[in-house]
């Protein structure tokens, strides 16, 4: 019952921030939004039983993410002042995402997903489990992560440094 | 051991990669990098060949796959990157400190391309797509003319990030209905999974990634822009190199879905590739009508020839994606010409307006005869390869029974010789302007390339039939899997 | 909670992120609404995970797969914005018109 108040809660908070980032006319409050959804995402990977992934969620998503766009926004002073809101633009696009929901909710809940007979309990998915699926059968995976954050880091420093040469 | 034979390409690509960045922390000269970048893509290309027959799964089964046609999409990916490494050498219109890393991030950006040709499960292939795609984002912005690089790679980069989070979405319906991200698992599964909805939708948003990268309605917003404000040997990367790898993802996801006989619903699908198609080659073709500028008119052109290669794709036949092989090759060839003629022309220009080709035919007989034979094969004109393959790409359709399809497709690509032609009218017909009389006198690396790429579209026009069973025999490999 | 529950709240967020992403108000509300997306396809991987999958280690692997790519999408895309705003002083959508033909 207490499990059951904890998620709602937690969906709440993230749908809630989601729709509050969507459509807040101020660019810091923007991402203040993203990051209460972060953290309700991080809830709801709690409930479905890997504390892991929602550690790594709240350390790299809120903790780096969230953290290095408000330093952008910092870093660019113009950010920070009240972005041009158009109304109409937004109510536009609402109109079009609510369609979308619409379609996609009633496809949701019409189709019938291949249940398992009960769900995954925790002492399936350890970090070991992780670790090893990541060492053996997704290896190629795992080397393809981190050549791309290699990769990010290196093509962040190099476009971000000033040009040597201004000639 | 074996297994390193198999993912020798990539493995030789991506080594060269790190050696470009060791050469770059050396402090190494530009002119040494990119000796040592065009050494190793020459290896890579190498090392294609010589994979080109095996076949096996290095990793995991089912994760990733090498074959016939994956090595050789990976062999006209390798072969398409020596031909832009070609261009590379120091080009001015980057930035001037960037002109060391062009060679490196050219490389990795291969390397993942080469993977997404090969993977066949979900996740890995969406690594690929995002490793491939992170090195040109970085690569645009080091336009020398700063607004206008980092203008273009916004765009191109804020499009490329919602649809490969829209690719993301649909895999994780895919994921819920099947239980599994791999390909040969979800074909097995596609008789209960094609009469759910839900996964023709999942499937839809699956492919809009793949389809950014092809420039296909109502992904293409980037194509001109982005050719536009690249720089132009990033422009030629962009519209060539990556072209390759999403058309082979595209063959596969289709050729899992579409030519299984229990699909009912993969019409579902075919309805809206043929919509899709239909938008594409109308609207690329119509916006290219006014273009002034060289490379726009190119990028309206790319989204013209994505819905050529769609046209054949929703054939949902070996047929089709057999003609798509076989044009994807010589595409590939005649875009680099025209390409390489805007790098050449634009050496020291940010733009290639068509004004600039104006007297082309004073100023460099050899590149006005590239530019001829380049853009004939984009129109499609005989002897290239341009006739041939649009003649497959038709054919396969029309064996389908879409007449009306075909008929829309050859109407659009009338209205194109219309702006084509123009092009050439500037190129040998007009004076040159005043500020650009100079000869111009490509390297003899480029007139290499360029003799090397005119004889491919030459000789795929006049002789198809040897890189027709090839491409036939790569699609029976692709097809055995599924 | 049933699976459907945490499909609805994951279509929430992707339609929030579609709305935040074609109002176009600016660059990093731009790129709040990709992050709330891949959010959105994280959260269905992980319901499918503990309802349908087979191997439940399968979409944990792909979440942390999706945070990982998710980081290095967005320091890419911040240093192109800190270009973006030394040559123009503004990160405004609406400002980047210059290139359109």
């Amino acid at each position: 019952m207490i499990a059951t108040l904890v998620i709602a809660a937690f969906m709440i908070l993230a749908m809630a921030g989601a729709i509050y980032a969507a459509l807040v006319p101020h660019t810091l409050h923007c991402i203040i939004g993203l990051g209460l959804t972060l953290f309700g995402v991080a809830g709801i990977y709690l409930y479905l039983g890997s504390p892991f992934v929602a550690a790594m969620q709240i350390l790299i998503y809120i903790g780096g993410i969230s953290v290095a766009m408000v330093f952008a926004l910092m870093l660019s002073v113009s950010l920070a002042k009240k972005m041009k809101h158009s109304e109409i633009k937004v109510i536009l696009s609402s109109i079009a995402a609510i369609l979308f929901l619409a379609v996609m909710a009633r496809l949701i809940m019409t189709t019938e997903f291949p249940l398992r007979e009960e769900p995954a309990g925790a002492a399936a998915w350890g970090v070991e489990q992780i670790g090893h699926g990541f060492l053996t059968t997704y290896s190629p995976l795992f080397i393809g992560l981190a050549i791309c954050l290699s990769v990010a880091i290196i093509a962040a420093v190099l476009v971000a440094r000033r040009e040597a040469d201004k000639s | 051991m074996a297994n390193v034979l198999l993912i020798l390409p990539e493995l030789t690509i991506f080594l060269a990669a790190i050696l470009v960045f060791k050469c770059l922390i050396l402090g190494l000269s530009v002119l040494h990098v990119w000796r040592v970048a065009f050494a190793g893509s020459l290896l890579g290309l190498g090392a294609c060949l010589i994979t080109l027959g095996m076949t096996g799964e290095p990793f995991h089964p089912g994760i990733y796959r090498v074959d016939l046609f994956s090595q050789l999409m990976k062999t006209v990916i390798a072969a398409a990157l020596v031909l832009v490494l070609v261009l590379s050498d120091s080009p001015p219109v980057m930035r001037r400190d960037a002109w060391r890393e062009l060679p490196f991030f050219l490389l990795l950006s291969s390397a993942g391309l080469m993977m997404m040709t090969s993977a066949t499960e979900l996740i890995t292939l969406y690594l690929a797509l995002e490793l491939s795609a992170f090195p040109v984002y970085a690569l645009i912005v080091l336009h020398r003319d700063r607004r206008m690089g980092s203008e273009g790679a916004t765009k191109y980069m804020l499009q490329g990030m919602v649809a490969s989070a829209v690719t993301l979405y649909g895999m994780s319906f895919i994921f819920g209905l099947s239980g599994t991200t791999y390909l040969s698992e979800i074909a097995a599964a596609l008789p209960e999974l094609g009469s759910q909805p839900l996964f023709w939708v999942g499937l839809l948003l699956l492919l809009a990634g793949f389809l950014f990268k092809l420039a296909l309605f109502p992904f293409h917003f980037w194509a001109p822009d982005t050719y536009f404000s690249s720089p132009h040997p990033v422009a030629t990367f962009i519209a060539t190199v990556s072209k390759v790898a999403a058309i082979a993802v595209l063959c596969r996801m289709v050729a899992v879905a579409g030519w299984n006989e229990a699909s009912i619903d993969g019409e579902t699908l075919r309805i809206v590739l043929i919509v899709l198609a239909v938008a594409a080659m109308t609207l690329g073709n119509l916006a290219a009508l006014v273009q002034k500028d060289f490379k726009r008119l190119l990028g309206y052109s790319a989204i013209a020839h994505a819905g050529y290669i769609v046209v054949a794709l929703q054939a949902f036949s070996s047929l089709g994606h057999t003609a798509i092989v076989f044009y994807t090759i010589g595409y590939l060839a005649m875009t680099w010409i025209c390409f390489m003629v805007a790098c050449e022309v634009g050496r020291n220009r940010d733009t290639v307006p068509v004004s600039a080709l104006a007297g082309l035919w004073q100023r460099s007989p050899m590149l006005a005869l590239c530019l001829l034979i380049g853009i004939f094969g984009l129109t499609g004109l005989p002897p290239t390869v341009g006739f041939i393959g649009k003649w497959f790409l038709f054919s396969a359709a029309l064996e389908d029974g879409q007449f009306l399809l075909v008929l829309i497709a050859a109407l659009n690509s009338a209205v194109a010789v219309y702006y084509y032609m123009r092009v050439l009218r500037v190129a040998y017909l007009l004076e040159p302007a005043k500020e650009d009389t100079g000869i111009l006198a490509p390297s003899p690396l480029v007139v290499t390339g360029a003799m090397v790429a005119c004889l491919v579209v030459l000789w795929m026009g006049v002789a198809p039939n040897y890189f027709w069973e090839i491409a036939a025999e790569a699609i029976v490999a692709l097809g055995a899997t599924y | 909670m049933s699976l459907s529950a945490f499909l609805l709240v994951s279509l929430v967020l992707f339609s929030a992120g579609l709305v935040a992403i074609m109002s176009r108000r600016n660059l990093v509300t731009i790129l709040v609404g990709i992050e709330l997306m891949l959010n959105a396809a994280s959260i269905n991987f992980m319901a499918f995970n503990y309802y349908t999958a087979v191997d439940p280690v399968v979409g944990q692997i792909i979440v942390l797969v999706i945070i990982g790519l998710a980081a290095a999408e967005v320091a890419i895309f911040l240093s192109i914005l800190m270009v973006l705003y030394r040559a123009r002083h503004d990160v405004d959508v609406e400002e980047i018109r210059e290139i359109r033909g």
